[in-house]
């Protein structure tokens, strides 16, 4: 549980890096820089639904409020990329500070509500709100990142920049879990009151969590409008949402490994079967059910069963 | 002044009196037994102490400061530690990281360290775990402390919830029947382990079914019944208290 966890992240970022110089055709370049894109919202969704244990279903409006804050600031307060970056993604977080706080006074079903709500608001605003956003026209022609003379606009550069933020932000993750943040958070996920007696302020811990998640989601949001150059508000949809979950449902929950490989199957997976065309969503649902049923863990779950040596199973395994 | 005082302490789960005016007072320094039959409100009375409930009407001053309106995280940071009857075990963290989570102090700011993973962060975790290991000596779950949690036969994860509460260095350790479930070797180790947390300077109130051990551990043993306090005193005299008697075995006279 200590570093292996490190290793396994950093080893799938290589191996991430590794199919590059056989990627040449633009194709397979965008989706690559969409599965590195949707792993960051992946990782970012996994502190609250991993550790946390709790369904979000906000996350578009994290990913939204970074997209948009990023294009504001590069397109009208002329900032710089990197400061841009920093900035939406502080928004982001300063959103999901201020959304934390009314939510996590609820429990279960109402919790999600409130959270599914929040993007519905995010998605109104941006949508309705014409002066500022432009609405369905969205916001045209986001610049290319600059980082002083150098400027991302070839597909593959805006590949490692996204890795490497996606690397930055995982390694930050693991820190976070590995601390004693981390293990409250777990700890809040098993049993909230034992936590609790245990002098860990579960709503504090929660703060924390949403904060650090919603900081991550912003700056997927504000790679994404530097990508793309064109965002608009059916971008950041309850689709975005649902998609994040399961990216970490069918990795795992809990792993960041797991997360990093559900974003790069969801991403890939509808461009592998567009032939089925209609049929893909009824395959896609079956899918997820059968996820559901038997890997609840996740194929990062399954990975570790089938790893456990033979016979190797502990004593005590068996108690109920 | 008592370390602990229950004052006039109810609590009502609609009709029903769990806790009924209850007064009692726990000095610093003892083992004390709390027993009674099934449903008399030892547990809920625990609850009520650590926060997790909040009482209907009285108090309860703990070194002369009222618990009532506190929430748990803040009783616990005061001194006051419990196991739970059913073992709370977190899925996911490992036996070393259970005790690691009541061992921590969690100022929003240290967060900042941790992330820029700087050497006061790196030390304060190294001063962590060495301080954790310790108490898994001391509760005999060293060799275990990188299992999961969630793998330990029943006894031990018993165990496990006592070193959790001690990681939090108590002033007063809630035992809510620590040895139901335990093999007899783990009754002897609990037993020694209860002495030691008092010969520590920690005051222990110990819920027990388990007759011999709060016999044997105990200095005072307080009775309940129905949510009332129905005898105090050593564990002799409450032995052969006639109001005990009946509680646990009923009337003699009339009918049943």
């Amino acid at each position: 549980m200590r570093s292996p966890r490190l290793v396994w992240s950093v080893t799938a970022a290589l191996a991430l890096l590794l199919p590059l110089p056989f990627a040449r055709s633009d194709y397979v370049l965008f989706l690559l820089v969409m599965c590195a894109n949707h792993a960051l919202l992946a990782v970012s969704l996994n502190v609250v639904f991993g550790y946390l244990g709790l369904i979000a279903l906000g996350h578009a409006g994290f990913y939204g409020i970074g997209a948009y804050v990023s294009a504001a600031l590069t397109m009208w307060a002329g900032l710089p990329f990197a400061l841009a970056l920093l900035g939406a993604a502080l928004a982001a977080a300063l959103s999901g500070l201020a959304l934390a706080i009314p939510a996590l006074r609820v429990r279960g079903h109402y919790f999600v509500l409130i959270t599914l709500g929040f993007g519905e608001i995010v998605r109104l605003i941006l949508l309705n709100w014409k002066s500022v956003t432009r609405g369905t026209d969205g916001v045209v022609g986001v610049p290319a990142p600059a980082f002083g003379p150098l400027t991302i606009s070839s597909k593959m550069g805006f590949y490692y920049l996204t890795l490497l933020v996606a690397v930055l932000a995982i390694l930050l993750t693991e820190r976070l879990r590995r601390s004693k943040f981390g293990r409250a958070l777990i700890a809040i996920r098993g049993s909230e009151m034992a936590a609790a007696t245990s002098g860990v302020d579960p709503a504090l811990a929660k703060l924390l969590a949403f904060t650090f998640s919603a900081w991550i989601a912003g700056s997927a949001g504000s790679l994404y409008a530097h990508f793309y150059t064109f965002i608009s508000p059916e971008v950041f949809t309850i689709d975005i949402s649902v998609a994040a979950l399961l990216m970490v449902l069918l990795g795992g929950a809990g792993s960041n490994l797991g997360a990093v490989v559900g974003a790069g199957l969801l991403t890939l997976l509808p461009e592998a079967l567009r032939f089925l065309k209609e049929l893909y969503l009824i395959l896609y649902g079956a899918g997820i059910v059968l996820v559901m049923v038997f890997m609840p863990d996740g194929l990062v779950g399954i990975a570790r069963r089938l790893g456990r040596p033979r016979g190797a199973v502990r004593a005590g395994e068996a108690v109920p | 002044m008592s370390l602990l005082e229950a004052a006039a302490l109810s609590k009502h789960f609609g009709g029903l009196a769990a806790v009924d005016r209850l007064d009692l007072r726990v000095e610093a320094g003892e083992i004390r037994g709390l027993i009674g039959p099934n449903g008399s409100g030892k547990t809920t009375f625990l609850n009520l102490v650590s926060g997790v409930l909040p009482p209907s009407s009285g108090r309860v001053v703990f070194r002369g400061q009222c618990l009532v309106g506190r929430p748990p995280h803040a009783i616990a940071r005061m001194g006051i530690a419990r196991t739970y009857q059913v073992p709370r075990i977190f899925r996911g963290l490992t036996v070393l990281e259970h005790v690691l989570v009541a061992r921590a102090t969690y100022q929003p700011l240290s967060l900042v360290p941790i992330l820029l993973g700087t050497r006061g962060a790196r030390q304060e975790e190294a001063r962590l775990r060495a301080e954790a290991e310790e108490i898994l000596q001391l509760v005999r779950l060293w060799d275990a402390r990188d299992q999961p949690g969630e793998i330990l036969p029943h006894g031990l994860k018993r165990l496990l919830e006592v070193g959790r509460a001690l990681a939090l260095a108590p002033v007063l350790v809630l035992l809510d029947e620590p040895a139901a479930g335990m093999i007899e070797r783990e009754v002897l180790l609990l037993m020694r382990l209860i002495q030691k947390i008092r010969s520590q300077g920690a005051t222990v109130l110990l819920v027990e079914h388990n007759m011999p051990l709060v016999m044997s551990v105990a200095d005072r043993v307080t009775v309940l019944d129905f949510g009332r306090k129905i005898a105090e005193g050593s564990p002799e005299e409450v032995q052969r208290d006639p109001a005990v008697l009946e509680a646990y075995l009923g009337r003699g006279d009339g009918p049943a």
